[in-house]
């Protein structure tokens, strides 16, 4: 089945067409309720005229805060048939995380529900109300569904927006014209908004549709959050293209997913691997009630193929890979319903019709296929930009319009694609380049692990080492030679870990493992640093900042003052001895705040139980507890520090120290990566 | 197995028969309490916690004492954030004119008993340890985190004994022995350990006194400082409404890291002179040291018994002509009971200056702040290098008798002098 007609139109033009192909056609269910295209045609162009009647203009940004439910669809197109440009954000997210993603967007208006009881207490209105208050450009805020916060004056309800569709002006986006902006992560972990358009969103979705074959009589499973590139195009668009039935899931969990799989006959499941990991893993998993799955795309992380494998057998359908990222809209990449074994599980595929793709090194030489580079894409589905961030669209936007996805890959001469890793992740160790997503792939199959991560650490030697750390299934026994030897089995010798470490926990901010925290927990290595007495604000900061009210300024002046020349020549990785007292009294705030800045990684001190470092730890420094290391090290000494195995190494001598090991709970905390989150799995626990 | 006053608050606290020293706890507390100055970091990471709710609303208090009444805009709008955030949680919230000094400010309102584990975001906080509870400063992260689970995590210290024998002379006050106490052992020398203050010495002193001690406690380092609760601490707390409480003592045989005794028959009033509280000298042997400041009150002497004190030796004097003197109050009761007693109307007419209670110069905040190169005796607990103003301004710790004495003569004197 192709769908040339979707190759060159707007998001609100598809629902239209639809909406005169198949009138009474299902397209939006959740549990008894029907929308049919039509209906759904005449509720978007209602509400675009809301919009519209409220002042939107066409090109300005409507923010849009939901769970995967129908209105979220019919917004989506109302957007569209308004000209407003989307801006998705996860219901997931936090107020912090939405108003760094609206700092540059600046939407004038504003969609959200209120659902309390659903996400840990946060009301969205709430939070809407008080991102108001910081965003002069948010004039408007509208409410899905009744909530108490919906009587409130300042808030619109969703229902007295659907205007009569005599007084939407015409459409006046072109295919061409940006449809939505979806945020991705930088490097550093800051949110740009890739300006995606209409026309690269549908035929992205349309391309989709065709190599999965769909038709009016598929039922698409809405697992992804519409939030993302995923679920919007892959799923969401996807659907509307074959013209066939999404059943709306709010809330993602393994168990409603196969429920609804059963009793609502789905034949397009797609997900990230979690969710199909969660599913195969479940109790209620049954193989009998996955009888109606056709197909559908793993993707969004890599895909590891014992768990393709696991999912195409157990599940019995054919299960496709995709790569993407957000800067394309999102599909790269795609398997196909006929590829064999091998491709089918162990590639991403093969490019969709119309984008290009190279591979190049670092020089940006494009490379023969079989060699291995960074992957670019060209085409369609390229986003036009990032919005107002010239700078970071020119790292990895070309005047070719070559997007660079900083993901390594080859182009097997036959065509299909593998993804190998992250640019930014490659272990390089003794001259070897190592992947850490290939070796977490290998640990996470082994049996009795529930999660890995792996990262390189600095070493003299081997310029890095690899370092695993795992956390174990519950009541599993494994100990690290079964995994050192269950790897031996799968990856080339200079791929294996140099050491296998125990974690309670992975630290996941965000739901990301943070892999600059774990370096620090499995390994630092820097020159030490010796303080005696009273290493503390009272004596860095001079008196004349002590008069401030605020303790951040403290902080501040800590860094920037004479007085505190020893922070400014701290570098990264260094590491804090401490022969006592260190940061006592009215400093337990400043003196960490101040010192991390400075970049310091680990502290040894005679006494770690001072009441400061537990705001230490919560900032990542990992601190040891060891009197014999902090009398051993002279000021200056090379140090090597592995603070989740408690050693610490005074090169310079050749000594070698042991600190205090942590309790359990302890270490719990830590391994999560502090006491704030640890608070929150407590309060998740008791909740439960 | 034998166990320290320490060691039994805490073994209650995490329901554990043995408890030993450097073992590992997770805490309930009774207790958590923030001023505005702490409590703005802990409300930032209290709001970091996802679906935080504060675990008892009458558990937690926050009292602005540091920066107020709002010496600035700035300490204007964190009060302000502190108040909202009390308002949104419903949580016990002390402001200017119902309040005072946190420390001075629970046990007079009957917020704390014997036994109890207070996890306070203020380093004196160790000053509960007056009536026997475990009061112990934590940073704002821990603060909060307890706000939200009632909980502290910590390592158990070890205890460390002071036993004072003999009848102190006049003019010598609680303030005194933990001056020489700190002198004897450090700012370092008890570093994580709980500080247990006993003797028949103690006879002699009251509550106030006690006070005193258990309030530098931290300048030792300690993580606590303990009195055991007593007939004298039952009366106190009976007069504040409580009749709960564990009123718990060491065993006989418990173990301590150290054991120091001291006979105070001897003692004479002792100053700290610049620029850390353990250099601390007889007042006798400190030389000629002009002031152009005195201070009296604030925490650690800003209870009624030390006001008392002050306008015992101010009565009938002027203070010298080239000399300031600020008496703060450590709270609205403090204030209103000596006013009725006729002390406020004895300081005004020696010329003192009276404010309303705050944390206020002890910190360099207002009230009283010090000018290059100026020399001030004070009633406060440190005096580091720029602690109440300019950098080369110095600072000297006394107690009331002393301060009084002093701001009368334009010098550091003792008492007896007068």
């Amino acid at each position: 089945m192709t769908y040339k007609t979707f190759h060159n139109t707007t998001i609100g033009e598809l629902l239209s067409v639809q909406a005169t192909r198949f009138p009474n056609q299902i397209f939006l269910r959740l549990e008894d309720q029907r929308w049919t295209y039509a209906d759904v045609e005449l509720q978007a162009s209602s509400l675009a005229a809301g919009l519209r009647e409220l002042g939107l203009q066409p090109g300005d940004r409507l923010a849009v805060i939901l769970p995967n439910i129908p209105q979220y669809v019919v917004t989506i197109f109302a957007a569209a048939k308004a000209g407003l440009i989307l801006v998705p954000i996860n219901v997931r997210r936090d107020k912090a995380d939405a108003l760094a993603r609206f700092a540059k967007t600046k939407p004038r208006a504003l969609i959200a529900f209120s659902e309390p009881k659903q996400f840990d207490g946060v009301d969205h209105l709430e939070v809407a109300e008080e991102m108001r208050n910081q965003l002069p450009e948010l004039e408007f805020i509208v409410s899905v569904g009744a909530s108490k916060s919906n009587k409130k004056k300042s808030i619109i309800a969703w229902e007295s927006l659907l205007k009569d569709t005599a007084a939407l002006p015409p459409a006046v986006a072109k295919p061409r014209d940006p449809a939505a902006i979806i945020h991705s992560l930088g490097s550093m972990g800051e949110p740009r908004g890739a300006i995606l358009t209409h026309g690269g969103m549908v035929r992205n979705a349309a391309a989709m549709a065709e190599r999965m074959d769909c038709a009016a009589q598929d039922v698409f499973l809405g697992t992804v959050p519409f939030s993302n590139t995923f679920g919007i195009t892959a799923i969401m668009l996807a659907c509307a293209v074959a013209g066939a039935q999404l059943v709306c899931m709010p809330h993602y969990h393994p168990s409603e997913a196969l429920r609804l799989v059963k009793e609502t006959g789905v034949t397009i499941l797609s997900g990230v691997p979690t969710m199909f990991a969660l599913e195969l893993n479940h109790k209620d998993f049954d193989a009998s009630a996955c009888a109606t799955l056709r197909t559908g795309i793993m993707a969004g992380a890599p895909c590891p193929p014992e768990l393709v494998r696991r999912a195409r057998d157990e599940m019995d359908f054919k299960l496709l890979i995709g790569y993407g990222l957000t800067e394309a809209s999102p599909a790269v990449t795609i398997t196909a319903l006929d590829d064999g074994p091998i491709t089918a599980t162990e590639s991403v595929g093969t490019p969709l019709d119309d984008i290009e793709i190279k591979v190049v090194n670092s020089n940006g030489e494009t490379l023969p296929n079989g060699e291995e580079g960074e992957l670019c894409a060209r085409g369609y589905n390229v986003m036009t930009g990032y919005w107002d961030d010239p700078q970071a669209t020119a790292q990895v936007l070309d005047k070719d319009g070559w997007l660079r996805t900083g993901d390594l890959a080859v182009i097997d001469a036959d065509g299909p694609v593998r993804i190998v890793g992250r640019r930014d992740e490659v272990i390089m160790r003794g001259g070897f380049k190592i992947y850490p997503g290939a070796v977490e792939m290998v640990l996470r199959s082994c049996p009795g692990v529930k999660d890995a991560a792996v990262v390189g650490v600095p070493d003299i030697i081997y310029g890095e080492l690899t370092y695993a750390c795992i956390v174990t299934q519950e009541n599993a026994k494994l100990s690290a030679q079964d995994a050192l030897a269950f790897a031996e089995e799968r990856l080339p010798d200079y791929a294996r870990p140099d050491r296998i470490l125990f974690f309670d926990a992975l630290p996941r901010p965000g739901g990301v493992v943070s892999k600059e925290y774990l370096r620090e927990r499995v390994r630092i290595h820097g020159h030490s640093w010796k303080f005696g007495k009273n290493i503390d604000t009272d004596a860095i900061i001079p008196a004349r900042h002590c008069n401030t009210a605020d303790p951040r300024e403290l902080a501040l002046h800590c860094m920037e003052d004479a007085d505190a020349d020893f922070v400014k020549k701290m570098k990264r990785g260094d590491v804090i001895v401490a022969d006592s007292n260190f940061g006592c009294g009215s400093s337990r705030e400043v003196a960490p705040l101040a010192i991390k800045a400075a970049g310091v990684s680990a502290v040894v001190a005679k006494s770690f139980a001072r009441i400061f470092f537990r705001n230490a730890i919560n900032i990542g420094l990992p601190i040891l507890e060891c009197p014999q290391a902090v009398d051993g090290i002279s000021e200056g000494d090379e140090i090597e520090v592995e603070p989740a195995a408690g050693i610490i190494r005074n090169l310079t001598t050749g000594e070698q120290y042991q600190a205090a090991p942590f309790p359990d709970f302890l270490r719990r905390i830590i391994d999560v990566g502090g006491l704030l989150a640890y608070a929150e799995e407590r309060l998740a626990e008791k909740s439960n | 197995m034998a166990h320290t006053l320490a060691e039994k608050i805490l073994a209650e606290k995490c329901d554990q028969k043995k408890l030993s020293p450097g073992q590992f706890i997770n805490a309930r507390v009774d207790l958590v309490m923030a001023s505005e100055l702490s409590g703005v970091l802990a409300i930032e990471e209290f709001e970091k916690i996802k679906g935080a709710r504060v675990w008892d609303p009458q558990k937690v208090v926050f009292i602005m004492d540091h920066f107020t009444p709002a010496k600035d805009i700035k300490s204007a709008e964190i009060v302000k954030q502190c108040r909202e955030f009390a308002n949104q949680h419903g949580i016990r919230f002390y402001d200017v004119g119902r309040a005072g000094i946190q420390h001075i400010l629970l046990p007079e309102q009957g917020m704390i008993v014997p036994g109890d584990l207070i996890a306070g975001a203020d380093s004196h906080t160790c000053t509960h340890g007056f009536i026997g509870a475990f009061g112990t400063g934590v940073g704002s992260t821990d603060a909060a985190v307890a706000m939200a689970l009632g909980e502290l995590w910590m390592k158990v210290p070890e205890s460390i004994k002071f036993v004072y024998h003999g009848k102190p002379r006049k003019w010598v006050r609680g303030k005194d022995l933990i001056l020489h106490t700190i002198a004897r052992i450090g700012v370092e020398g008890a570093r994580y350990q709980a500080m247990e203050f006993t003797g028949e010495a103690l006879q002699y002193l009251d509550m106030s006194d006690r006070f005193s001690m258990a309030n530098m406690a931290i300048e030792a380092g300690a993580k606590a400082g303990l009195f055991a609760a007593d007939d004298m601490t039952r009366a106190f707390i009976r007069a504040r409404g409580r009749q709960d409480g564990l009123y718990l003592q060491s065993d006989p045989d418990a173990e301590y890291a150290n054991v120091y005794e001291f006979d105070v028959t001897e003692f004479e009033p002792f100053v700290a002179v610049p620029f850390i509280p353990e250099n601390v000298k007889p007042v006798s042997q400190l030389g000629d040291v002009e002031i152009d400041q005195a201070v009296i009150g604030m925490c650690t002497n800003g209870n009624l018994e030390d006001l008392r004190a002050a306008a015992e030796i101010l009565k009938g004097h002027q203070i010298h002509p080239r000399v300031r003197a600020v008496v703060i109050p450590g709270s609205q009761k403090v204030y209103l009971d000596a006013l009725k007693e006729g002390l406020i109307e004895v300081f005004i007419e020696a010329n003192c200056s009276v404010s309303t209670p705050t944390c206020g110069p002890c910190l360099g905040g207002h009230m009283g702040v010090l000018a290059a190169g100026e020399k001030c005796i004070s009633t406060s607990n440190r005096n580091f290098r720029g602690r109440m103003g300019h950098v080369s301004s110095e600072l000297y710790l006394a107690n009331p008798y002393v301060a009084a004495a002093s701001a009368i003569a334009g010098r550091i004197i003792s008492p007896e002098e007068l």
